[in-house]
């Protein structure tokens, strides 16, 4: 269960992108739905893939952070 | 495993099939419920591997709190777009913090076991009586709303968010509680926990009227 804050950062996100306001039990449903099936199917994200996510993924030079 | 066959299913005894349900709930009923100090005395070995297990259960959690530390800073300096950001952060705190709440679960029913074994009962610390005192009290009594009979269950509008539709079933035989509609629930303890977003503690205290 996600909490309030999460859910109001959410809602201003998809606001951004789709330009369109959810309703609170929606952006509720929407988030947690999202995270479910993440977490259902992947488990915990590893350092590593949150790594490969990340904006210097393709910067060699920056990639000397030590990461498991 | 043999996958059963769309045929197979259908040719199930569906009958069968729930009374044998009831009767395994029916037995797990019927089996005896111990103290924490009932438990230390039928296994009285415990005493010494308990404060082993607190400590590696402490390493476990330094470990992970470790790595979700390493993981939040690595996405709030490298996420790549503001998305990113609260997507990564919060599948960690779904997943990672979990697994760290269930730890400190842990820790926590250890430490208890440990102070029983000791023979006190800290200030302050909930006695196992007291717990049992407030899982005894039925949830459809916490709630001002009128409820509908479903089968075994009750149903009625959920008391944790806005909604038209009762997606809030109560079950009395377990005295238990979900709703479908936002997923929460659990025993009394957790419904008085997330309806007034007291502690463990103060719920305890709440439904045995300290």
């Amino acid at each position: 269960m996600l909490p309030k804050e999460a859910i109001e950062e959410f809602k201003k996100i998809y606001k951004q992108k789709f330009k369109k306001d959810l309703s609170d039990i929606e952006a509720l449903r929407r988030a947690n739905n999202l995270l479910n099936l993440y977490k259902t199917i992947y488990g915990p994200p590893t350092l590593g893939e949150i790594w490969r996510n990340s904006k210097y993924q393709k910067n060699k030079d920056l990639q000397r952070i030590e990461i498991k | 495993m043999k996958i059963k066959t769309l045929q197979q299913i259908e040719d199930l005894d569906w009958e069968f099939y729930d009374y044998a349900l009831d009767l395994e709930k029916e037995w797990q009923r019927s089996l005896p419920r111990f103290t924490d100090k009932e438990l230390l005395e039928i296994f009285p070995e415990a005493k010494t591997i308990i404060p082993e297990k607190i400590v590696d259960w402490i390493e476990e959690r330094d470990k992970i709190l470790d790595t979700i530390k390493k993981k939040l800073t690595l996405i709030k300096y490298r996420a790549s777009d503001e998305f990113s950001r609260w997507f990564w952060r919060e599948w960690v705190k779904v997943t990672d913090g979990e697994e760290l709440l269930k730890i400190d679960g842990h820790i926590v029913r250890l430490e208890r076991l440990q102070s029983v074994a000791k023979g006190r009962t800290p200030k302050g610390r909930l006695t196992e009586e007291e717990i049992q005192q407030a899982l005894a009290v039925p949830i459809e009594n916490l709630i001002n709303q009128p409820l509908r009979k479903s089968g075994k269950a009750l149903v009625g509008l959920c008391p944790f968010h806005n909604e038209k539709h009762p997606s809030f079933y109560i079950y009395p035989e377990t005295n238990s509680c979900w709703c479908y509609g936002c997923n929460q629930g659990g025993n009394v303890i957790n419904f008085v926990r997330l309806l007034h977003g007291y502690s463990f503690k103060e719920a305890v205290k709440y439904l045995i009227g300290k």
